[in-house]
């Protein structure tokens, strides 16, 4: 068995040190990193100073306006509401898929603590949206503080768009219920639909595609929501497979 | 404050900082990303300035748990393109292999690649960057005792999967063994 000194040795000497040069704040890379970071801050000030007056005309809107610009749509909306990440104990974080619409994301990870993390959940969990720039849902252990204390803002649920979306997964999933094989044309035609149906203006479908630009298969299936580009990423689906419906 | 001073007050925050916070980021990730994620930090960072903890120790601990959030955010959309390729290709889901899993990498590497993502960033906290138990508290968010007894638990699945590899036969193996299969599942 390895003695602890040797585990300690061999742990450090696995350190890849990054060199000096690649983390001087004086370098060409870190000039341009930089640049890049104040283009960004200048461009969200603009933002900001537009929004601001707009919202100072109502009185509940103050608050909100200037606490934004901070995770997700800086009100405490994901724009990634397929998908959440239950903060685990010990053994880190388990992503799942969510219905914003139909679920609600502290009793999802509740519900599946247990099988994911083997222990019982904790008797009170917190939903926040945490500070990357699409402010992905993330369930901690722990009161409301958690959020603060993750440098994330309180989880309020969705946005009228984001049940839009809700709407249109279940019933294209109702739509094409026991179909294993659905064409381009008519998958295409339905997802318009469906789109109009639920006020989803702006959203549009794409065909997922490599560099290699690959035509399109006989059967389609939904890939992906992108949600800040408003997009529905549709990929082939193999003939005769069950449809999986993320 | 003007655009002058919030301009100054960036590129103060931003030399001060900036060698760890490459360093950590550039020990996780490849370069690309690695600048990414640095300037990622930094504009969430500079939303967030209100927040910023006042001495340069702290300011430090607090980017690198912003860090931290970045590179997985970075890490969960690396895997979700890999998946949309995959199912491209008509291939089942096969599980994310992570940067360190590589052919011909060592033993430790390739314990280590087997690790789960939390005793990976315990490890790479305390042996890497070499922040103290109570600095990696607070990059974590969790107690100092919390942080020993996964410190713990990390270095006896990585030891366990290290004398297994070596044919060394531990008693904790099985135990260890049982306890990330909990996790992965």
């Amino acid at each position: 068995m390895l003695s602890d000194d040797e585990l300690d040795r061999r742990l450090r000497d696995s350190d890849p040190r990054p060199g000096e040069a690649a983390t001087d704040p004086d370098a060409p890379a870190a000039t341009r990193i930089l640049a890049r970071v104040r283009r960004n801050a200048r461009r969200r000030r603009r933002r900001t100073l537009i929004l601001v007056p707009v919202l100072a005309l109502t009185v509940a809107g103050v608050t909100g306006g200037t606490y934004a610009w901070v995770a997700g749509d800086g009100e405490g909306h994901t724009l990634d509401s397929t998908g959440l990440t239950c903060h685990g104990p010990d053994q880190g974080d388990a992503i799942v898929t969510f219905d914003p619409g139909t679920e609600n994301p502290v009793r999802k990870c509740r519900q599946r603590w247990q099988e994911m993390f083997g222990e019982p959940a904790p008797s009170t969990l917190t939903a926040c949206v945490d500070s990357s720039q699409q402010g992905s849902i993330v369930v901690y252990a722990g009161g409301r503080e958690q959020c603060g204390h993750h440098h994330a803002d309180p989880y309020l649920g969705p946005t009228r768009e984001q049940l839009g979306l809700s709407h249109f997964r279940t019933d294209i999933k109702a739509h094409f219920a026991g179909r294993t094989c659905i064409p381009y044309p008519e998958f295409r035609k339905v997802v318009r639909q469906l789109l109009a149906e639920h006020g989803l203006t702006g959203w549009k479908s794409g065909h997922f595609q490599t560099a290699d630009k690959e035509p399109e298969g006989p059967c389609a299936e939904i890939s992906y929501y992108d949600e800040p580009e408003k997009t529905i990423w549709l990929g082939d689906h193999k003939a005769g497979d069950p449809i999986t419906w993320p | 404050m003007d655009a002058d001073e919030r301009g100054e007050q960036l590129e103060r925050l931003f030399r001060q900082t900036y060698r760890r916070v490459m360093a950590y980021c550039l020990r996780r990730t490849g370069e690309t990303a690695a600048h990414d994620a640095v300037a990622e930090v930094y504009g969430v960072a500079w939303r967030r300035r209100r927040q910023l903890p006042s001495s340069d120790e702290e300011a430090v601990l607090w980017l690198l748990g912003i860090a931290r959030r970045v590179l997985a955010n970075q890490a969960r959309s690396q895997r979700r393109w890999t998946r949309l390729l995959l199912r491209m290709a008509e291939r089942a889901d096969p599980p994310y292999a992570g940067p360190l899993q590589a052919d011909g990498v060592d033993d430790l590497a390739a314990a280590l690649a087997q690790a789960s993502d939390a005793d990976r960033e315990l490890l790479r906290l305390a042996y890497w960057d070499n922040l103290s138990r109570q600095e990696i508290a607070t990059v974590l968010g969790i107690s100092v005792g919390a942080v020993d007894t996964r410190l713990h638990r990390a270095r006896q699945r990585l030891r366990a999967r290290l004398d297994a590899a070596s044919g060394h036969q531990d008693p904790t193996e099985e135990k260890s063994h049982k306890e990330t299969d909990h996790a992965e599942r």
